[in-house]
């Protein structure tokens, strides 16, 4: 495509954020752009909100036994601070945020295919979480964010507005796949075909087969709890004819897939940020492509292995072990290839990088303990214990919130045209980074010692590794505060980045920062992949910037 | 089987040993012969709670599903026990016996006086609210070959323990068709109103076709395993399933197609 003028100022204006300024032009925008900053302000309250309650349940477990909180608000805080983190914040975290503003970008389209309908997803969204968090304070449920029956059919807890809640916001996860994937498909620029397209968006792709067709499973599981929970239908309670195991299944047939939904956008982050800052095109850009439907193919094949201790046969189990390990097979595609791209690239140790190394390490860790999971000998003695919660928070805080961290910052100067401090940026990294280990590492030791998860008090001698955790999870809330400060002030006082502060290749960077309301004046032209750097070296095509 | 078993034990109460030992020679003997859709004869005669003679059939001439308790009035547990469930649920129940179905209960000690059961027929009545309709829930004495006749047709198979005078017998109700035609076993003793509903709703087939009932039991189907009337949350789910997943799937071959036609233009 046409590469941008020499004379374009280094802070475009007008853009998205000045075209208009009212608060009616914001409640009422169908810009992409601006939907991606209103899910970027949702969903970062929302983390913030999930972090207050870790903080709360960290700050608990210092003392074995009763302190601070009771044994009952401790149980509605964990249920709470799950329910809040998978929902509110890592489902729609890149996909709603990132996958909205680039996603048009990357493909040159001027927006989504349903703008209309991209803006009803955010109010959807922010009517589910209000009825949940009426919930939460109206008396917050104590169920775990599983839900498990019979208990959460049966609770005095007041589960049903934090079902419903959730109930909710599935329809804005459904609709935003939809969107997704009618937009990939239709409003492709000439030239755009489907073996050029950024690997950030065959990660959206995959991602919005998975919430197309998980998320209804979740909606129709949680009505049933609803409706056995307030009409007392015999549906999972076995005191009335019900079957508990029939929801673990319904549960984790749309839970597992999940974990995908929160895995490949950041994905997607990690496989456009190595080839920018590598200044390489990716390895194996097919494999990585492909692997992403893998994982969303083979993610629904895998629910069974939650159920290694519930009354499930050993064939059935074993079979679920085994495609649970190909999960690995797929991720390990992903992850040599990131490193070949790495390999012999001019690597530059920005933030965004320093993000990508963390998610590397972390998801390796996590993904080689859940391949451990996956055998059912090894599940079974650490089912339930501090090694799960250590093993998903890995996958969730290492993986995913590593990779919308790596995002934040690659896309920071694109979405708002300033650029942060890198020093403070390196520095926050290397906070969370060893505060998470020394948040997490102590868990996986306490549940190989036999430490339940969600227990409210334990014996002494598990009290030194809950107090270094505790510790960790204070450098993590350090680290993600010093995140939040540099960049609100950078939002307002931060360098004028300039349209393309890292020299990207990435189609996204091709349009001024920030994007004028109108992402392209005229129909843009792809010629070639993106973050083709040898070949623009080479000039054999013409570089985007 | 399990569940079946134990209450036989609880039935028999003296009888009734330790779980692991053999079943007493009296509860091998109990159990239910399933006869679904077999006509039960209407023209047996019994005698209500007044002392007046009447036939079966005088509860089937109303065009009403009929709920069915074999049960015997001097027993003093397992039959009261059900019986008391019955009454509850039958309380809960927004529907009214004698008005919208026909609840009877039958002796099959046919030693016991119809004075006794006038007697727990009030006390049954009370309990569920209505003491004084004492035409709504009949409880019926009867003859041997009476009730040999009703019991062998319905499957019901029970013995009598002449050492501690009790009656073994299975626990449950049998719900009937206005033509006295036998629709479901409900096993157990505690009968939710919501089963009972739609068993009357199946038994009374094209009665209540108007109501919301007959849309519900499309969704909730009885499940002979489980022996209760469960959502058939199966089905529903993989009927809801298979349509996104051929939404899906349409969707996308639709984008595709359009896709290539746009390409080969």
């Amino acid at each position: 495509m046409a590469p941008s003028s020499a004379a374009e100022p280094r802070f475009n204006r007008p853009n998205y954020l000045t075209a208009e300024t009212t608060i009616a032009s914001w409640l009422g925008t169908r810009d992409h752009k601006r939907i991606a900053v209103m899910y970027l302000v949702l969903v970062l309250t929302f983390f913030f909100v999930g972090g207050v309650f870790a903080l709360v349940l960290r700050f608990k477990l210092l003392s074995p036994g009763p302190f601070l909180i009771s044994a009952e608000a401790y149980d509605r805080m964990f249920t709470l601070h799950g329910v809040t983190m998978v929902w509110l914040f890592l489902i729609p975290s890149i996909p709603s945020v990132f996958g909205n503003f680039m996603l048009p970008l990357m493909i040159g389209a001027q927006d989504v295919a349903f703008p209309r309908l991209n803006l009803a997803t955010v109010y959807i969204f922010v009517a589910g979480a209000v009825v949940a968090l009426w919930g939460m304070i109206h008396g917050g449920a104590d169920t775990g964010w599983t839900f498990y029956t019979p208990y959460s059919t049966t609770t005095p807890s007041d589960v049903v507005p934090v079902l419903l809640g959730v109930f909710i916001i599935g329809f804005s996860t459904i609709l935003t796949g939809v969107n997704f994937i009618v937009t990939i498909h239709t409003l492709r620029s000439p030239g755009m075909t489907w073996m050029r397209l950024p690997l950030f968006v065959w990660g959206l792709y995959g991602t919005s087969v998975i919430q197309v067709l998980a998320t209804p499973v979740l909606g129709m599981v949680l009505l049933l709890v609803f409706v056995e929970h307030a009409f007392h239908f015999g549906i999972f309670d076995p005191a009335r004819g019900g079957d508990p195991v029939l929801f673990e299944h319904l549960f984790w047939f749309y839970s597992h897939p999940a974990v995908y939904i929160m895995i490949l956008p950041p994905m997607g982050v990690v496989s456009e940020v190595v080839a920018c800052f590598s200044r390489k095109n990716p390895f194996g850009y097919k494999a990585i492509a492909y692997s992403s439907m893998g994982i969303a193919f083979v993610g629904f094949l895998t629910w069974g292995h939650h159920l290694f201790v519930s009354g499930q046969s050993t064939f059935d189990s074993g079979t679920f072990g085994i495609l649970s390990m190909l999960v690995a097979i797929f991720s390990a595609i992903k992850v040599f290839n990131w490193v070949g791209t790495m390999y012999k690239g001019s690597v530059s140790f920005r933030t965004p990088l320093a993000y990508v190394f963390g998610f590397l390490f972390l998801f390796v860790f996590g993904g080689m303990t859940g391949v451990a999971f996956a055998t059912v000998l090894l599940d079974v003695p650490w089912h339930d214990t501090y090694f799960v919660v250590a093993h998903f928070h890995f996958i969730m805080v290492g993986a995913s919130i590593m990779g919308f961290l790596a995002g934040l910052h690659y896309w920071f100067p694109k979405m708002f045209g300033r650029n942060y401090p890198e020093r403070f940026g390196l520095t926050a990294f290397f906070l969370i980074f060893l505060g998470f280990l020394v948040t997490f590492i102590p868990q996986f030791l306490l549940g190989n010692m036999g430490m339940p998860r969600r227990y409210y008090s334990y014996p002494v001698r598990f009290h030194p590794l809950h107090v270094i955790s505790t510790v960790g999870s204070w450098l993590l809330a350090l680290g993600f505060l010093l995140v939040l400060a540099y960049l609100l002030w950078s939002l307002f006082w931060g360098e004028e980045a300039g349209p393309n502060p890292w020299a990207s290749e990435g189609f996204e960077w091709f349009t001024p920062s920030p994007p004028g309301a109108q992402n392209f004046d005229g129909v843009p032209v792809f010629t070639h992949a993106p973050h083709a750097y040898a070949l623009i070296e080479k000039g054999e095509v013409p570089s985007g910037r | 089987m399990i569940r079946r078993a134990a209450l036989l034990a609880f039935a028999l109460g003296p009888i009734a040993a330790r779980a692991d030992a053999p079943p007493p020679p009296a509860v091998a003997e109990v159990s239910i012969d399933e006869r679904l859709g077999q006509a039960i004869p209407l023209d047996l005669p019994f005698i209500a709670p007044s002392g007046r003679a009447v036939r079966l059939g005088d509860y089937f001439r109303t065009g009403r599903p009929v709920v069915l308790a074999l049960v015997y009035d001097r027993c003093s547990m397992l039959c009261s026990l059900l019986l008391r469930h019955l009454a509850r649920s039958l309380r809960d129940l927004s529907w009214r016996p004698g008005r919208d179905y026909e609840a009877i209960t039958v002796s099959v000690d046919p030693t016991e006086p119809h004075a006794l059961a006038a007697e727990k027929q009030g006390h049954y009545l009370q309990a569920m609210g209505d003491p004084g309709d004492t035409a709504a829930w009949p409880f019926l004495t009867g003859a041997t070959p009476a009730i040999t006749a009703l019991t062998s047709d319905l499957g019901f198979r029970y013995t009598y323990d002449a050492e501690t005078h009790t009656y073994a017998h299975g626990a449950l109700l049998f719900v009937l068709t206005p033509g006295g035609r036998i629709s479901r076993y409900l096993y157990g003793i505690d009968f939710p109103s919501s089963t009972l509903r739609l068993a009357f709703s199946e038994a009374g087939a094209g009665r209540f076709s108007a109501s919301v009932d007959r849309i519900l039991l499309t969704c909730f189907h009885y499940d002979p395993a489980s022996r209760r009337y469960g959502v058939y949350v199966f089905g529903a789910l993989r009927a809801g399933g298979a349509a996104v997943f051929a939404g899906l799937a349409l969707l996308v071959g639709v984008l595709v197609h359009r896709e290539r036609k746009k390409g080969a233009a």
